[in-house]
């Protein structure tokens, strides 16, 4: 079984921090890390490979700065890792993105299987798996919170309404969601290994992919949570009323 | 599970001494991992925010031209703080004295990290090495979880909490005058609001040291610096001080904001960092044992820290005691030899080296420093004197019978006399 595996190497959005007067996060430099759903295809994938054999290959694009993701992708197992880095994809859409990545994918060749994760820790826009099954002319599986493959993959799909059996003909491409596995954790030595293990690197001009972006992002910001904030002076007794006001308003919304 | 792979060297602790030592072996060849609990590089490291830079001109080629610099220093400040004012020494230098710039210790750290790598170095966050294999009494590798590693040599930079060293016997706990706290925000303001407020040109800093009040008029101060659009500001207290003094190490940086001097300098900013940790502080005295059999003892784990009351150093000693082991590991690997006997070259180069040299002109710092008349007898005279001197009333006032009625039962004119005299002695 060839498998190949979509990685991205997204901001490690825990990490972040956004500037409290715009509310826009400060990416410069941000830490990253390997996407959460895409790290749990790449275990599922491995798993795959453990049962019933095979090739686990994995595809990333991203900005320069992404590509310590194939040290984490091999520390992990994966078999080959491919990866494709320009400054110019720091505006990448998803349509870019898939793209590019579904060319590569066509590069490399020979597989039975792509995985990905549903959606990426960072961009989150969940549209990227299925546009990739769209260029590469795939079945297309969304959602998966457990695969079984022989000849053909039958996966279980988390639609929020419901969970459906799905059963498609080889090859295909299926999304994973978080629930699907808990991803192992490299040891020291599986780390050591493939600190040294070569990887190829494509770049864009061996595609001939348009990069401008069909979408344009106005703004990125933190949410805004609506306090109320409500000061009451304590040292003053005449307050004290307030102070009931402000415990009858807790007790009716149950905070107390 | 055992590796079949021996390395040249372990280094433990990805911090400056750490990547000094990796980057140096490496260098030259030799086959050496850094492994660092963190789960990035430089995400576990803090300190105030300006590093002097001539041992990394020295040793990185390029160092300048490449490095994460946010500002180069070229004003120098030092404040006496009272409870609500300031007295305000200035040194405005020009910016061709390139020799301390401030930056995050993370992102230098990480680019450390890159140039250890760029240079054949493996460096691995998110390892934590709980133990040292010794056998007899000679080190021979780490124990990571489940997991065993082995090397001619181990460094051991795990920084001011050197637990592997204790363990081998090189070192006990540090005492409460030995270490002091440090608390740290960072506050975001744009660059030009920076630049103004400081009286800096594009790509110069300002470095402000304070005495007084920043400490709670306790052992210690607190230091301003300004990067590129933050400003770090924070408190370094003794730990022996903290305790009797009862101070909040929360409540402390948090006054310091508020003090009518810092809050206008930070005005209108949002604070994005808060951090704390732990500063050697001892000097010279608190320097352990810093070898043993296939063992070296680097940077904050050694107490490679200067503290003069106003600045902090420990950055650029931290990286050259890195370097300085290294130089040692080639020796030894020429002969062959790991024992402490061939290791105890470490030492004496370290005391020919800048490190010495600077910790034994300061050796009477941590016991000037122990006079909390500096923290507060000096800094409140000082503030009022020149307010009372500033402030026009009915007849001027002469500055001398100002200090002697200032003066009257908080310290005689002989001690003041004598103080003075071992600060320029010593400082
Ligand atoms: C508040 C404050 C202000 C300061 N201001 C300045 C300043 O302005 N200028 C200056 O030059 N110096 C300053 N210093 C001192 C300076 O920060 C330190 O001297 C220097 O960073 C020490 O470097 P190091 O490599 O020895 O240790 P560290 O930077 O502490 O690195 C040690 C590393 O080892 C890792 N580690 C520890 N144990 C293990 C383990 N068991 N396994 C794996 N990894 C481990 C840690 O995670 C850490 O990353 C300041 C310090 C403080 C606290």
């Amino acid at each position: 079984m060839d498998i190949i595996v979509c990685v991205k190497q997204s901001y490690d959005v825990q990490q972040i921090k956004f500037d409290p007067k715009t509310g826009e996060p400060m990416l410069a430099g941000a830490p990253r890390k390997m996407s959460d759903m895409d790290r749990r295809a790449l275990e599922e994938a491995l798993r795959i490979r453990e049962k019933v054999g095979g090739v686990v290959k994995t595809v990333s694009i991203g900005t320069p700065d992404s590509r310590d993701v194939v040290k984490e992708i091999y520390a992990m197992g994966a078999d080959e890792a491919y990866i494709l880095t320009d400054l110019k994809l720091e505006k990448a859409d998803p349509d870019v993105t898939a793209r590019l990545l579904s060319e590569m994918i066509k590069k490399i060749g020979n597989y039975d299987l792509i995985l990905s994760g549903a959606a990426s820790t960072d961009g989150y826009s969940w549209q990227v798996p299925a546009k990739v099954a769209a260029h590469l002319n795939l079945p297309f599986l969304p959602n998966a919170i457990s695969i079984n493959v022989n000849d053909a993959v039958m996966v279980d799909c988390d639609l929020g309404d419901a969970i459906y059996d799905y059963k498609a003909p080889l090859p295909c491409m299926v999304s994973v969601s978080l629930e699907i596995n808990e991803p192992r954790i490299p040891t020291l030595s599986a780390i050591l290994k493939a600190s040294r293990k070569p990887f190829t690197e494509f770049h864009i001009k061996d595609f001939e992919v348009d990069l401008s972006p069909e979408l344009e992002v106005i703004s990125t910001a933190m949410p805004k949570v609506a306090r109320k904030n409500f000061i009451v002076d304590a040292s003053d007794a005449s307050k004290l009323d307030e102070v009931r006001k402000i415990v009858d308003e807790l007790r009716k919304e149950n905070v107390i | 599970m055992e590796m079949e792979e021996k390395f040249d060297a372990i280094i433990v602790g990805a911090g400056a001494s750490g990547l000094g030592a990796a980057y140096s072996l490496a260098k030259s060849g030799f086959n050496v991992v850094v492994l660092e609990r963190g789960q990035r590089i430089g995400a576990k490291n803090v300190y105030g925010g300006r590093i002097y830079s001539h041992v990394f001109e020295k040793e990185i080629p390029g160092f300048k031209e490449d490095a994460p610099v946010e500002r180069w220093v070229t004003g120098e400040r030092l404040t006496f703080l009272d409870d609500s004012s300031a007295a305000t020494l200035e040194l405005s230098s020009d910016f061709s004295s390139e020799n301390s710039f401030i930056t995050t210790l993370s992102k230098f750290n990480e680019w450390l990290g890159k140039k250890v790598e760029e240079t054949g170095g493996l460096v691995i966050s998110g390892i934590k090495v709980d133990d040292l294999i010794i056998e007899g009494s000679t080190v021979k590798g780490i124990v990571a979880g489940e997991e065993r590693l082995f090397a001619d040599v181990v460094i051991d930079a795990e920084g001011v909490n050197p637990i592997l060293a204790k363990k081998a016997g090189l070192r006990g706990d540090w005492n409460p005058h030995e270490v002091a706290v440090g608390v740290k925000e960072v506050i975001k303001l744009p660059e030009s609001v920076i630049e103004d407020r400081f009286n800096l040109n594009h790509g110069e800093g300002a470095a402000n040291l304070f005495l007084g009040y920043a400490s709670r008029y306790g052992f210690g101060g607190g230091f301003l610096y300004t990067a590129k659009d933050t400003i770090s500001i924070g408190v370094v207290v003794r730990v022996d001080s903290a305790i009797a003094n009862r101070i909040s190490v929360y409540d402390i940086v948090e006054d310091f904001r508020l003090h009518p001097y810092i809050s206008k300098l930070i005005k209108d900013g949002s604070p994005i960092e808060y951090s704390a940790h732990l500063v050697p502080e001892a000097g010279i005295h608190g320097v352990p044992k810093l070898y043993g059999n296939g063992i070296l003892l680097t940077g904050d784990a050694a107490g490679f820290v200067l503290n003069r009351g106003f600045t902090v150093r420990g950055v650029d000693f931290a990286f050259l005691s890195g370097v300085i082991a290294a130089e040692t590991i080639r020796k030894a690997h020429e002969e062959g030899d790991f024992s402490a006997s061939t290791l105890s070259h470490y030492e004496q180069r370290l005391k020919e080296s800048v490190v010495f040299r600077e910790l034994e002109n300061f050796r009477k710092v941590p016991n000037l420093l122990s006079n909390l008349r500096f923290f507060e007898t000096y800094p409140k005279l000082l503030c009022e004197i020149l307010k009372d001197a500033y402030t026009v009333g009915e007849d001027s006032k002469k500055i001398y019978p100002l200090l002697k009625n200032k003066m009257r039962d908080r310290v005689s004119m002989i001690t003041l006399i004598r103080d003075i005299i071992s600060v320029v002695r010593n400082l």
